[in-house]
């Protein structure tokens, strides 16, 4: 049995894909079962050390044998920032409806305009891929 | 909210296809400037009405209160000297 740290030097790609990277580790240990513990680090703490683990999660195993042949012992939660960026106009949407009493069949269109930038959208070991997005 | 049925729900599916996005430079500004997000809702009914508002917020903060929030759900579940 091994120890396994698993970190990053992509911040971003934790915070985006945080679901995804539990997912990985879960299911990578619930297939492999070569990990004793599995230590999820979203932190810069651990960099130095190698990533260690399936570079794609198999979602159908997250959930086998989990408790029994693998066992998270640590996580550190972290709060996607998309939350913060679509609040403003759910609120503005909500506002707009609850004012003028909209119902749904009434709508014939709605424009919403914002910033728009490159933001990076997916994330795999060593490759970073972007394009230009509305957020 | 996410369900299969609420998703294919054809009333749904119809207004999806009426949404649309456009870029506002104003709001690249004001967003690399003061770090500040804008958004512009406008919505046009079928009898040719139209409302719009503005919202925005700054993403900063909005991180913070949800750390706030995140601390509250998860401190039953997470020691403090895990997080």
């Amino acid at each position: 049995m091994n120890r396994a740290v698993i970190s990053t030097r992509n911040r971003q790609a934790f915070f985006r894909l945080g679901p995804d990277i539990v997912g990985m580790i879960l299911g990578d240990t619930a297939a492999g079962a070569t990990r004793e513990i599995v230590r999820f680090v979203n932190t810069t703490r651990y960099e130095h050390l190698p990533p260690v683990g399936r570079a794609l999660a198999r979602i159908g195993a997250i959930h086998i044998d989990l408790g029994t042949r693998g066992l998270v012992v640590d996580m550190e939660p972290k709060v996607h920032p998309a939350i913060g960026w679509k609040t403003p106009p759910h609120l503005a949407t909500g506002a707009l409806v609850a004012e003028h009493a909209i119902e749904p069949d009434e709508i014939e269109r709605v424009t919403v305009r914002s910033m728009q930038m490159s933001a990076v959208v997916d994330f795999a070991p060593g490759v970073l891929q972007s394009q230009n997005v509305f957020i | 909210m996410f369900s299969y049925e609420r998703l294919t729900d054809p009333e749904v599916r119809r207004l999806l296809g009426r949404i649309h996005l456009g870029h506002d430079t104003t709001a690249d500004a004001l967003y690399f400037n003061e770090q500040r997000l804008l958004y512009t809702v406008e919505i046009q009914l079928t009898d040719g009405r139209r409302f719009s508002r503005e919202s925005s917020s700054s993403p900063v903060i909005d991180q913070l209160d949800q750390l706030d929030d995140l601390d509250a759900l998860i401190g039953a579940l997470v020691p403090a000297s895990s997080r």
